[in-house]
């Protein structure tokens, strides 16, 4: 499914924070979006997301604008994890069925195919073990996972994600990006995904969107990014290293 | 039908069992007691002329019936309350229950003396419009949580405040009001419970059809948004449903408290996790069970004295609000 944003313009409390923002994501691709803090990450993916809806331009999914979709359809369409994930008292077999919500009748009886979906969520995720278990009883990377696992049951083509590593260790960020990048290989997903750590986006992302003074000021691939000193200009560090060996950043004089 | 399952309608045909029980207890106790035999005959009406078939149809009957459906209303009230505030010490109160019954009393009290029958379909009235207020004011803030919170305070606060003006400028309201706001099923009729009972059943039909969808108001408003549904939408049905049928309570057993905070906690331990479609039923027929319990308790541990069932569940209330409170470890 291609995604396209076209001459985006938005105000976040009265105040543009995109101005003509034009990109769009190729299938099966994982695209960091990343931008200094109030640069209108957040703003932009709430329009993907139908939350907001008073902006100037048009997002297309296949050709067709979302703001014509009813939220179902869009549901169906679109998965979203926000940064900050709430702590429900539900298992998490439940958590991950909720994601079927878009296709289940008023209800929630699961079909044959629903619940292979869910157990396919559950394997996939590394939760399998968890089913059972609480969701306010996890860690931070078991909740994350339980959340993800509830975004692939609602198994959508585009899947997008607010700063999924945020407050997680070294390695739970590893995981959590090694599982990301083999759901994008073997189901073909499409990833958006609001990032802020420099050398996780240059290691993880096929394409990079970087949001600089309103303003898409780059987009393309981590080595066309090193190469235009994207992270010099716009913020104010300096990264060393490769894809192989790793990135580093330093922050300029 | 899996293990999981069949535990659950196990455990649903014991709490019936148990209610049926209560119920009973409240047929045979009383200031008159009945013996087992007596209560079974005036109940299959052999002889309508029998004392006890009067005693048991006219009394006692419409009393313990009252006490099922009251407890069934305020306890859905009350899961419904607290699912869609994410707030465990959520109660009919919250949404103005209280006070806009209490103050549609007093105001009929003030403008009608005479009318005192109207006393159930205003407190009903009251209640209802008081919810609406405080749910439209706070979609019109926002819709968060918070907001709905802080305007039931809000409304109340200045509701209670009426109440206190009018009994002040009408003293002869206040007898009416204290009988109202100590809640009790004295002298309920057949015919008063008809259309609260009708409202209550439609109510609880509605949360069970709608239980599934109500479950995703944990999840908070933008999963629920990314999920299809509109949470502000899912939200206020919720506020309604359950304003209806705490209202419909309140109609004819007065501001009977706490049962609609306690038994959603109390039916949390008996079911694993919170899925709305257990809880519901299981909070029903435990609220039905509390409120026979402390009405026939009322009745017969003062007696001849009668102390209101209202007075008994705050009784019960209060230390239970204090142990919700410190008890952190347990969560909605």
């Amino acid at each position: 499914m291609k995604t396209e944003f076209s001459h985006i313009c938005a105000s976040y409390r009265k105040k543009r924070v995109l101005q003509d923002i034009t990109f769009s994501l190729e299938e099966g691709s994982i695209t960091a979006l990343i931008g200094r803090n109030g640069a209108g990450k957040s703003t932009l993916i709430s329009c993907l997301t139908g939350e907001k809806t008073d902006y100037d331009g048009t997002i297309l999914l296949d050709g067709r604008d979302i703001r014509t979709m009813d939220v179902q359809t869009r549901a169906r369409l679109i998965s979203c994890l926000p940064q900050n994930l709430p702590k429900p008292h539900v298992t998490v077999r439940e958590l991950v069925t909720f994601g079927r919500t878009p296709y289940l009748p008023l209800t929630g009886k699961l079909s044959k195919n629903d619940e292979i979906i869910i157990d396919r969520a559950l394997e996939v995720t590394n939760m399998t073990a968890f089913a059972d278990a609480f969701v306010d009883t996890l860690s931070g990377g078991e909740r994350r996972r339980a959340f993800l696992a509830m975004t692939f049951a609602q198994n959508t083509p585009l899947i997008v994600l607010d700063e999924p590593t945020a407050h997680l260790d070294a390695n739970s960020r590893f995981e959590l990006m090694a599982l990301i990048d083999n759901m994008r290989k073997t189901m073909g997903k499409t990833f958006l995904i609001v990032m802020h750590d420099l050398p996780e986006v240059l290691r993880c992302a096929n394409q990079i969107a970087v949001l600089h003074d309103k303003q898409l000021t780059f987009f393309g691939n981590a080595d066309e990014c090193l190469a235009q000193q994207i992270p010099q200009k716009c913020f104010n560090v300096r990264v060393h290293g490769s894809k192989e060996d790793g990135y580093a950043v330093i922050p300029m004089q | 039908m899996n293990k999981e399952k069949r535990s659950f309608a196990l455990l649903l045909w014991i709490l019936f069992l148990c209610m049926l029980l209560c119920a009973f207890l409240g047929l045979r106790f009383g200031s008159a007691e009945l013996s087992m035999g007596q209560v079974i005959r005036g109940l299959l009406r052999n002889d309508p002329d029998a004392i006890e078939t009067k005693v048991v149809w006219v009394i006692r009957l419409p009393h313990v019936i009252g006490c099922i459906l009251c407890g069934m209303a305020l306890s859905i009230s009350g899961v419904l309350l607290q699912t869609a505030t994410n707030n465990p010490l959520a109660g009919p109160n919250i949404i103005g229950v209280n006070a806009g019954a209490g103050f549609a009393v007093v105001l009929l009290m003030c403008l009608f003396p005479m009318q005192y029958r109207l006393i159930p379909l205003a407190a009903f009235i009251g209640a209802f419009l008081c919810t609406i207020l405080i749910v439209t004011a706070a979609n019109k803030a926002g819709g968060a949580r918070v907001t709905l919170v802080l305007s039931g305070v809000a409304v109340s606060t200045l509701l209670n405040a009426g109440i206190s003006f009018l009994k002040l400028l009408y003293p002869d309201t206040s007898i009416a009001y204290n009988y109202f706001s100590a809640g009790g099923i004295d002298g309920v009729t057949f015919s008063q419970m008809l259309v609260p009972a009708v409202m209550i059943f439609i109510t609880a039909l509605l949360s069970m059809l709608l239980a599934n969808r109500f479950n995703l108001l944990c999840l908070g408003d933008s999963i629920v948004h990314c999920l299809g549904l509109r949470a502000r939408v899912l939200r206020s049905i919720a506020l309604l449903l359950a304003s209806a049928s705490a209202a419909a309570a309140v109609s004819f057993a007065g501001l009977l408290g706490f049962v609609g905070l306690m038994v959603p906690h109390i039916a949390r331990r008996f079911i694993k996790g919170s899925d709305l479609r257990k809880l519901l039923p299981v909070s029903a027929m435990l609220g039905a069970m509390l409120v026979l319990l402390a009405d026939l308790f009322g009745r017969t541990a003062f007696a001849p004295s009668q102390i209101p069932a209202g007075i008994i569940t705050a009784l019960i209330g209060v230390p239970f609000f204090f142990l919700l409170l410190f008890q952190r470890r347990y969560r909605l």
